[in-house]
């Protein structure tokens, strides 16, 4: 829903980072994102597209992958612990349940381009 | 070069919030985040609610809206001390807005606050307030499909308000389906049925409560 605030927080936060690092350019970025987060990584894409004339240090080729992560379940009562879609065990039906993965928004990395010694 | 970061990007979002939370809590007051449809009662729930709680406790509101102030108004009605927020075409409250409320509610000694998010069942969902507890207010004319609909709101609410009850005949509303739908996004979460009538009760006692225990728990952590 918001995933073009999301991404200029995303960039700015690289953009910060590079820096610290020193370096020129960055080539790829990963984000890891939970089924269960609401951004979509369709509108993450789009987000990045439009943002991009913004941020000079993208490389033009520059990538954004996105990892999903599927929503994991553990069940209090019979210990199950895996997939679910609903906060109720697939396995005993308890609702005694916690959410373990799904609803992250993560920034993994980025590769970037080092400033060349004496230059700029 | 490759560079890990693993920076959570919804904490960062969340910062504000965080703060929120650490203002109300150095003042000992306890606030509750209200969501729900344009229209699902919210601003009734609170009519109702108000003047019960008003004996006990020091009581204001924050009130967010894309614009106007008809809420506030209805608030101040009542007595009670009230901010309008008006968030310009943004459809949810974030942490910063949120924050200029507090401060001019600041020199009132609140003990307990209601802000009463922006209509809307997807976005408020994602912003963090500094709220210590989540009201979801859905009303029976809504239909009880927008809980399963909207699954990132009524699973990061900690109660559900059902209103509009003495509809329930006029609708397709079924309380115990969307009571076991509410369940199934986490369990141990009160339901109340709420009408212009009869219900209220049932969540003046939950706030009350709430807001004792969290009280209690921070003398105890005070002590120790």
């Amino acid at each position: 829903m918001h995933e073009a605030g999301l991404m200029a927080s995303v960039l700015e936060i690289i953009d910060e980072s590079r820096r610290g690092n020193n370096l020129r350019r960055v080539s790829a970025i990963t984000l890891q994102v939970g089924e269960l987060n609401g951004a979509l990584p369709d509108a993450l894409q789009f987000a990045f597209d439009a943002l991009r004339p913004e941020h000079p240090w993208l490389d033009p080729a520059c990538v954004l992958e996105i990892e999903a992560v599927e929503a994991r379940l553990q069940c209090l009562d019979c210990r199950y612990q895996g997939p679910g879609d609903s906060m109720i065990c697939p396995v005993c039906q308890s609702g005694l349940t916690r959410l373990v993965q799904g609803e992250e928004f993560e920034i993994l990395g980025y590769d970037g381009e080092p400033d060349e010694a004496g230059g700029y | 070069m490759h560079v890990d970061m693993h920076q959570d990007v919804w904490a960062l979002n969340n910062k504000e919030g965080d703060s929120n939370r650490e203002w109300l809590d150095s003042r000992g007051i306890w606030a509750v985040n209200i969501m729900g449809s344009p229209g699902a009662g919210k601003t009734t729930v609170l009519e109702q609610l108000l003047p019960i709680l008003h004996r006990d406790f020091r009581v204001g509101v924050i009130e967010g809206d894309v614009a106007t102030s008809k809420d506030a108004q209805r608030i101040s009605a009542l007595g009670i001390p009230v901010i309008q927020l008006e968030t310009q075409g943004v459809c949810h409250l974030d942490g910063r807005m949120v924050r200029s409320g507090l401060e001019a509610l600041e020199s009132l000694r609140l003990e307990l606050l209601f802000i009463e998010n922006v209509g809307n069942l997807v976005c408020p969902a994602d912003f963090f307030l500094g709220e210590h507890a989540r009201l979801a207010v859905l009303s029976t004319v809504e239909g009880g499909d927008k809980i399963v609909k909207y699954p990132t709101l009524f699973r990061r609410v900690s109660a559900l308000a059902v209103t509009k009850t003495d509809l329930l005949p006029f609708t397709d509303f079924d309380m115990e389906s969307a009571a076991s739908d509410f369940a199934g996004f986490g369990s141990g979460r009160p339901v109340f049925a709420v009408s212009k009538s009869d219900g209220i009760a049932g969540v003046a006692a939950w706030v009350r409560t709430m807001s004792r225990n969290r009280a209690r728990a921070d003398m105890a952590d005070e002590q120790r």
